[in-house]
């Protein structure tokens, strides 16, 4: 993460009194602020709006001072037209202002602006300049060590803060994603962070949308097609099925079409009275292309951004979620402390100290114990086959059926390869038993060959830090 | 009505008197199966035995399953069928408007890549007009048609498909064996049956060339004979239907004894009647009625056509239509004594039966067959009463009535626009 230099939105900004500036007859902060402001105090220094691109701007204002220097540092930023909004990220970027508001008066909607106008006339400036001094306070309030923060965690939670609190995704076709979180700015994927602080219990998440990845370059600017599931060709339709009761013959309709009848193709009747010469059962898919008849068309996706076609199988789903911050979130933000809200005590850990003392009771009292490694050795080979989707599903299924095999006494927890499973009072020799029985069990009901492989390993070994998954 | 004393009567007959007493078994059962079965095993010993190719002949092969409700088997059919040695296996699932989910399923095997294609008639329309879609979309040179509730030996599909190498063979049979899922003895004596009925019986019948059914169970058809005869018809039987039309356009019906199929049977009595009333009805109506004409097309096949029906009235019509009266004739000739005499009769069965058993067993090269050998003296009393009494039953309920046309194997809309005969 880069370090963060600016003053802008975390300089410590004392609130100020807006007074009327008569050398600008278009004066434009002083009719419509707030009450609260007028108590504000005057000799606090003025916020610095960098404003960019050309058109009639707005004199210094008390409390606020416009410029047009890109060189100079800047608590906000007031985009005039479509050149500017472009110029905008290389700014903020360069000035590290990941925390400055916004502002877009060029009416192009620009994603990452925190105010949008659809023109910059004095009541779209007076809103614009009113909203950032809003977010402006809200930074002001936060502690230096949140705002002086170079992560992308803290600097994210500055924004939500001071965004009313919200981390709301939109959908924007203009990224190979299709969401934004314009509340996170320019911010490097934020939706990584967000996840880490809703797992720390800074954030709490409610499911928005779930998305098809591209598994090729991960867009998901896809078409989503019916095709051929012989030939791959989206030249498909669909017909009708003819069964002609007499002599069973059931096929397309267009193989009954004679002229404007219908004679089986087969016994060289016709058909005349539906429902007792014949019926449609049903209908099925046709390929144009090919010829090939089947119920189902395949479903593929074709990826706008790359071309990359794929099987509805090997295309990988990503979840968007919202994000709110929770109010002890925000308790503990206001108070500078930024320790994870969330101890993480995971399955792995309790897995562990499990396995630890039964490991000691074994060495003291001479109870015999067995642990098991289950590896899943084919993952790579079964992702390349059928995609990540059926693999995580298959391997899901596994460790369900493993679960339902074991004892009450065993424990197990999934590991980066598999899993480890401690068995309790079972020997070497004994295992055997369990161990046969898992992998008939596996063998029999998994349509997917994961390559499992079960065998004993060292309790030493177990308790390897990098062992289990966290 | 005459006494007879028991005691007389068993050890005072001379030969005369054996043949007079017992003459159904000596002159129809003895012939009919044991010494066929006798001359079979020993070309099996002696002769020398068909090796199957290495495969020079490779055709693709698409296996059609259709079903009716059969979501709980087909996936354990499907992946049988992917276990198999032979590469090139296409699979065309036909759900025949199942209303417990099978599509869902096949959809499911499909997604796994298991299944190749699937399909759905939506409205139940009988196995005949399933199995013509399936065979519609198929694209192989060979059609598989089986069950789903079969499986099979890995080997089972190679072997299956080795006789249509020469291209005078229409269709192939395969050998069945039964699962004995539930562990009843009516499955047990079913499965010896299977091993005497199927496994010898349609050696001896492919030995003369007189093989009349390619069971729908596990068969194979060279795509070429299907169209040529019209894929299936309308009705029950549709397996033997399908044969014997297959026969009179000339094409040899072969069976590969080695090529194991293994399937359910009824485990209840009330669905074994059923079953087996069905299949005697069927076979009465389609080779008394329907093919009557041994060579309507004048092929120049009626010599083997003939044959095939005079094997069926004299082995099964006949012999099924006059026990009832030999039995009533012993009766009527031994008084009181002819409890013992029925008890000799049945005993005989048993003791024919029992060679049957072990010639089937001694030439299935199956592993785990042996454990039926304990059936060998039940597979008499039960073929020559229970299974006998069946089709007795069955060949007057088709005589007189013609259930066969009402029977609900096929729905009734469609079955009644089928041909009557």
């Amino acid at each position: 993460m880069a370090t963060h230099n600016c003053s802008a939105g975390v300089r410590r900004r004392i609130p100020v009194q807006l007074t009327a500036d008569p050398l600008d007859s278009g004066s434009l902060l002083n009719r419509a602020l707030p009450s609260d402001r007028a108590l504000r105090r005057v000799d606090a220094p003025a916020s610095r709006f960098l404003v960019i691109g050309a058109g009639r701007r707005p004199a210094a204002e008390a409390g606020v001072v416009f410029s047009p220097d890109t060189d100079a540092t800047f608590d906000a930023l007031i985009l005039v037209d479509a050149a500017a909004v472009a110029r905008a990220p290389a700014v903020l970027r360069r000035h590290h202002a990941w925390l400055a508001p916004v502002v877009d008066l060029s009416g192009t909607q620009a994603w990452f602006a925190d105010v949008r106008c659809d023109d910059a006339s004095p009541a779209s400036w007076r809103r614009a300049v009113e909203q950032s001094l809003h977010v402006l306070d809200a930074l002001a309030a936060l502690p230096a060590v949140v705002t002086d923060a170079d992560d992308v965690e803290t600097l994210l939670l500055a924004r939500v803060h001071s965004r009313a609190a919200h981390l709301q995704p939109a959908y924007d076709p203009t990224t190979p994603r299709l969401v934004r979180y314009p509340a996170a700015g320019l911010l490097e994927e934020p939706e990584r962070a967000a996840e880490r602080l809703a797992d720390q219990g800074w954030l709490a998440r409610t499911f928005f949308d779930r998305m098809h990845v591209c598994p090729n370059c991960a867009s998901s600017r896809l078409n989503v097609r019916e095709e051929c599931p012989a030939c791959r060709s989206a030249e498909i339709g669909e017909e009708t099925l003819v069964h002609h009761f007499r002599c069973a013959h059931q096929a397309i309709e267009r193989a009954f079409v004679h002229a404007d009848a219908l004679v089986c193709p087969k016994c060289r009747r016709r058909l005349r009275h539906f429902g007792v010469d014949y019926d449609r059962p049903g209908s099925v898919t046709v390929c144009q292309a090919c010829g090939h008849i089947d119920t189902d068309a395949a479903v593929a996706f074709v990826c706008i951004d790359c071309g990359r076609k794929s099987d509805a199988t090997v295309v990988a789903t990503r979840d968007w979620h919202a994000y709110r911050m929770t109010a002890a979130g925000e308790q503990r933000l206001l108070g500078g402390d930024l320790r994870s809200l969330r101890p993480k005590a995971s399955e792995a850990a309790t897995f562990h100290a499990l396995a630890g003392h039964w490991l000691r009771i074994q060495e003291r009292y001479g109870r015999p114990s067995t642990v098991l490694r289950l590896a899943f050795t084919r993952t790579s080979e079964v992702n390349a086959e059928v995609g990540p989707r059926t693999l995580a599903m298959a391997r899901r299924q596994a460790i369900e059926i493993v679960r339902g095999e074991l004892r009450d006494t065993d424990f197990m927890v999934e590991a980066p390869e598999g899993l480890l499973i401690v068995m309790p009072e079972t020997d070497a020799r004994a295992v055997e038993v369990p161990r046969r029985r898992i992998l008939d069990r596996l063998s029999a009901m998994l349509s997917i060959d994961l390559g499992i492989d079960i065998r004993r390993i060292d309790p030493g070994e177990l308790l390897a830090p990098a062992e289990v998954s966290g | 009505m005459t006494d007879l004393d028991p005691t007389r009567l068993l050890f005072g007959l001379d030969p005369a008197g054996v043949l007079a007493m017992f003459w159904f078994v000596v002159l129809i059962d003895l012939p009919r199966y044991t010494l066929g079965f006798l001359v079979v095993v020993a070309r099996e010993v002696v002769g020398p035995r068909e090796a199957v190719p290495p495969f020079p002949f490779t055709p693709l092969v698409s296996v059609v399953l259709a079903g009716h409700n059969e979501r709980a088997s087909v996936a354990r059919c499907v992946r049988s069928l992917r276990e198999q040695s032979l590469p090139r296996i296409e699979i065309v699932c036909v759900d025949d408007g199942s209303t417990d989910g099978m599509m869902n399923e096949l959809r499911r095997l499909r997604a796994a890549g298991l299944v190749d294609i699937i399909a759905s008639s939506g409205r139940r329309g009988g196995k005949s007009s399933a199995l013509n879609l399936g065979l519609s979309m198929a694209r192989g040179e060979v059609v598989i048609t089986t069950d789903c509730d079969c499986t099979f030996d890995r080997d089972a599909v190679h072997q299956l498909v080795a006789p249509l190498a020469d291209p005078a063979v229409g269709a192939v049979t395969g050998n069945i064996a039964v699962r004995e899922a539930g562990g009843t003895m009516l499955e047990s004596l079913q499965a010896v049956e299977y091993l005497v009925g199927i496994g010898l019986g349609r050696r001896l019948l492919d030995m003369l060339g007189q093989l009349t059914c390619a069971s729908g169970a596990f068969s194979a058809f060279r795509r070429s004979a299907l169209i040529d005869v019209g894929g299936l018809e309308t009705g029950a039987g549709e397996d033997l239907d399908l044969t014997l039309r297959l026969r009179r356009a000339g094409w040899t019906v072969r069976f590969a004894a080695d090529a194991w199929c293994v399937t359910d049977v009824p485990c209840a009595v009330r669905a074994f009647v059923r079953q087996r009333t069905r299949w005697e009805r069927d076979a009465l109506r389609l080779r008394l009625r329907k093919y009557r004409d041994p060579d309507p097309a004048g092929r120049g096949l009626r010599r083997g056509e003939f044959l095939q029906q005079a094997e069926f009235v004299l082995t099964n019509v006949i012999p099924t239509l006059t026990f009832p009266l030999y039995l009533l004739w012993l009766v009527h000739l031994c008084g009181s004594a002819s409890l013992t005499v029925i008890a000799l009769v049945t005993l005989i069965y048993s003791a024919l039966d029992a060679v049957a058993v072990l010639c089937a067993l001694a030439i299935a090269g199956r592993s785990g067959t042996t454990r039926l050998l304990p059936y060998a003296l039940l597979c008499g009393p039960f073929q020559a009463y229970v299974v006998r009494g069946i089709r007795v039953a069955a060949y007057l309920q088709e005589w007189i009535f013609r259930r066969s046309y009402h029977d609900t194997y096929v729905p009734a809309r469609v079955l009644g626009r089928a041909p009557r005969y």
